[in-house]
C-alpha cells in the first residue's frame, strides 16, 4: 500500500449530461494515471469536493441548481487545506464570461465542443500547478518547523539571560532598586545589574553590547560573570591584607580592565559601551565610570537634575584610553538612573528620537510617583512614542533606577 | 610620471553601495547609503578592509551621504581604523551633526580626525 499508487489524481467530473460526462471519462481513462469521480450536479460536485480529496475538477458551465461559476465560488470560500484545480467547461465564450469565470476563481477555460489534445494539454498545465502547490507546502512545513526550533532555542537563551538579571529578593539598606529589560528579538545585548559589595557599599552597572540579538548576548553573558560580585577576591572587590575586610576596586580600574580583556578583533567588531559605579549605601556618596554609554541621570527629590557627562571612550575600541571615576553624591529621595540607548533613540513614525531631553523630563516630572510606577509610565510612554502599529522596539531597552532613602 | 597621476586621480569604481576614488596614494571612500547601521554595517566593513589589506595604507571616508550610524556603524567604522594603523592613516570628511553627535557620545570625536572638505582630508595623508 505504498503512497505511490496514490499518484492518481482524483479528477471530478461535473456535467448534467451524462453521455457527457462518459465521454470525458473515457478519454481520461484512456491516458491513464487519473481517477475519474462523476458528479451530475453542482451540489453533488460540492458535497464530494468537500469530502473526498479532488485535486481536479472540470465543470460544466451552465447547470440547474449550483452553476459552474457558482460551485468553483463555492469550493474557493471553503478554503480547503489542499489547492484544487478548476476548469470551467463552456459553449459561452464572450470576454464578460471569461471574467466571470475568472473571479468566481477558475484556473483555466475549455470550450464545447472539447478538443481531446486541447484537454490534454490543460490537464498537464493543471498538474504543474498542483505539483508547485504541493512543493510550496512542503517547503513551508520545513521552514515552520526549522522556525519553532530556532524559536525554541532562543527563548531557552532569553530565560538563560532573564536569570543573570538581579533577583527580585535582593536586599539593600537604603535603597530602593528597579528595573525593566526588553528585548528586542527575544535576547538583548543589554545587561545590567545591582548588588551588594560590603556592609556600606553596593555596586552597579548598566552594559549595552553593539548589535542586538544573538551575538551581543552572547558577550552579555561572560561580562555578566567577569562583573560578577560574588568573588571575594575578584574584579570588583579584594580581600584586605588583615583578611578583615574588602579593598573595592575604583570604577575606572574595572573599566580599565574589561578594556584590557575585551578588545574588538579583526574578526570582530563587537564592543560595549558601559557604567560601573559604587555607592556608600550609608552616605550616598558614590563614584561611576561611563564608558560611551548614554548620560546617567541623577534626579533630586527638590526637581534638581544631574547628568554624568563625564566619560570615556567604549569598551574595546583602543588600548589605553583614560577613564576617569566621577563624583556624585544621593541625597534623600534622589533617583540614579542608568539606561542603554534604546531609550533615547527611540524612533517615532517620523524617525524622530525620543532623546535625552524628554526623558529628563519625564523621569524628574515623575520624581514623586513610586519607581515602579514611573518605570511603567515611561515604557507606556515609550511605546506611544514607537506608534501604535508597532507593539515591539526595534532595539534592545533597559533601564536600572537606584532610590536613595 | 605626471600624465600616470592625472590618469590615477580620474579613475573610480563603484562597489555596492560605495564609490572609491584613488587620489595618488590615498583612497577617498564614500558610503552611498544614508544609514550605516545593522544592515550595512558588516559589508561595509569588510570591503573597506579588504582595501586595506590589500596594501592601501591612506583612507579618506567621505560621509556626506550619511545621515545616521548606529553602534554596528561606528564599531566598523573603529575597525576599519584600526584595520589601518590608527588615525594617522584615516581622515574622515563631511561629517554631518548628527554623525558628530554619536562621536562625541562616545568621545570618538576626539580620536578620529575629522575634517570639513575632502581636499583637505586628503592633503593631511599627503604631506
Amino acid at each position: 500500500m505504498s503512497s505511490k499508487l496514490e499518484k492518481e489524481l482524483h479528477i471530478l467530473v461535473v456535467d448534467d449530461s451524462t453521455s457527457y460526462r462518459r465521454l470525458l471519462a473515457r478519454h481520461l481513462q484512456k491516458w491513464g494515471g487519473y481517477k475519474i469521480i462523476e458528479a451530475e450536479d453542482g451540489t453533488q460536485a460540492l458535497d464530494i469536493i468537500l469530502n473526498q480529496n479532488i485535486s481536479m475538477v472540470i465543470s460544466d458551465w451552465e447547470m440547474p441548481g449550483l452553476n459552474g461559476p457558482e460551485l468553483c465560488q463555492a469550493m474557493r470560500n471553503a478554503a480547503l487545506d489542499h489547492y484544487v484545480y478548476f476548469i470551467l467547461v463552456t459553449s459561452r465564450g464572450s470576454t464578460e464570461d471569461l471574467i466571470l469565470g475568472m473571479e468566481s476563481g477558475a484556473d483555466d477555460f475549455l470550450t464545447k465542443p472539447i478538443d481531446q489534445q486541447e484537454l490534454r494539454v490543460r490537464l498537464r498545465a493543471g498538474e504543474r500547478i498542483l505539483k508547485l502547490e504541493e512543493q510550496l507546502e512542503e517547503k513551508n512545513q520545513s521552514l515552520n518547523d526549522a522556525y519553532k526550533l530556532i524559536e525554541a532555542d532562543l527563548k531557552a537563551a532569553a530565560d538563560m539571560q532573564q536569570s543573570l538579571l538581579p533577583q527580585s529578593n535582593i536586599y539593600i539598606e537604603n535603597v530602593d532598586c528597579k528595573w525593566f529589560f526588553q528585548p528586542s528579538l527575544f535576547v538583548s545585548g543589554d545587561m545590567h545589574s545591582y548588588f551588594k559589595l560590603d556592609e556600606d557599599h553596593m555596586g552597579f552597572y548598566s552594559v549595552d553590547v553593539s548589535g542586538h540579538g544573538v551575538k551581543p548576548a552572547m558577550l552579555s553573558v561572560p561580562l555578566s560573570r567577569f562583573l560578577s560580585h560574588g568573588s571575594n577576591n575578584g574584579l570588583l572587590k579584594k580581600v584586605d591584607s588583615t583578611g578583615t575586610s574588602y579593598i573595592i576596586t575604583p570604577p575606572s580600574v574595572v573599566v580599565s580592565e574589561l578594556n584590557a580583556q575585551f578588545q574588538m578583533t579583526r574578526q570582530d567588531s563587537t564592543y560595549f559601551t558601559i557604567v560601573y559605579g559604587v555607592l556608600n549605601i550609608r552616605t550616598g556618596i558614590g563614584q561611576m565610570t561611563r564608558a560611551g554609554h548614554p548620560n546617567p541621570i541623577i534626579v533630586h527629590q527638590d526637581g534638581q537634575i544631574e547628568v554624568i557627562a563625564e566619560g570615556g571612550l567604549p569598551v574595546g575600541f583602543i588600548e589605553n584610553p583614560d577613564y576617569t571615576n566621577s563624583q556624585f553624591q544621593l541625597l534623600t529621595g534622589s533617583r540614579l538612573y542608568l539606561y542603554t540607548d534604546g531609550i533615547t533613540e527611540c524612533e517615532d513614525k517620523d524617525e524622530q528620537l525620543f532623546g535625552e531631553d524628554r526623558l529628563l523630563n519625564l523621569l524628574c516630572e515623575r520624581r514623586s510617583m513610586s519607581l515602579t510606577h514611573a518605570l511603567d509610565a515611561l515604557q507606556t510612554d515609550l511605546l506611544a512614542w514607537r506608534g501604535s502599529k508597532k507593539t515591539a522596539f526595534n532595539d534592545d531597552i533597559s533601564m536600572l533606577a537606584i532610590g536613595f532613602n | 610620471m605626471e600624465n600616470m597621476t592625472i590618469l590615477l586621480n580620474v579613475e573610480s569604481k563603484k562597489l555596492e553601495n560605495m564609490t572609491i576614488k584613488h587620489q595618488d596614494a590615498v583612497a577617498i571612500v564614500e558610503p552611498q547609503r544614508k544609514r550605516i547601521d545593522a544592515s550595512f554595517a558588516i559589508k561595509f566593513r569588510e570591503d573597506v578592509i579588504a582595501l586595506v589589506e590589500q596594501g592601501q595604507k591612506k583612507l579618506v571616508l567621505n560621509l556626506s551621504n550619511v545621515e545616521f550610524v548606529d553602534s554596528s556603524g561606528l564599531g566598523a567604522v573603529v575597525s576599519i581604523m584600526k584595520a589601518i594603523g590608527g588615525n594617522q592613516n584615516l581622515t574622515l570628511c563631511h561629517v554631518k551633526d548628527s554623525v558628530l553627535a554619536v562621536f562625541k557620545l562616545t568621545r570618538m570625536d576626539k580620536i578620529f580626525i575629522i575634517l570639513p572638505s575632502e581636499e583637505e582630508a586628503v592633503a593631511r595623508l599627503q604631506h
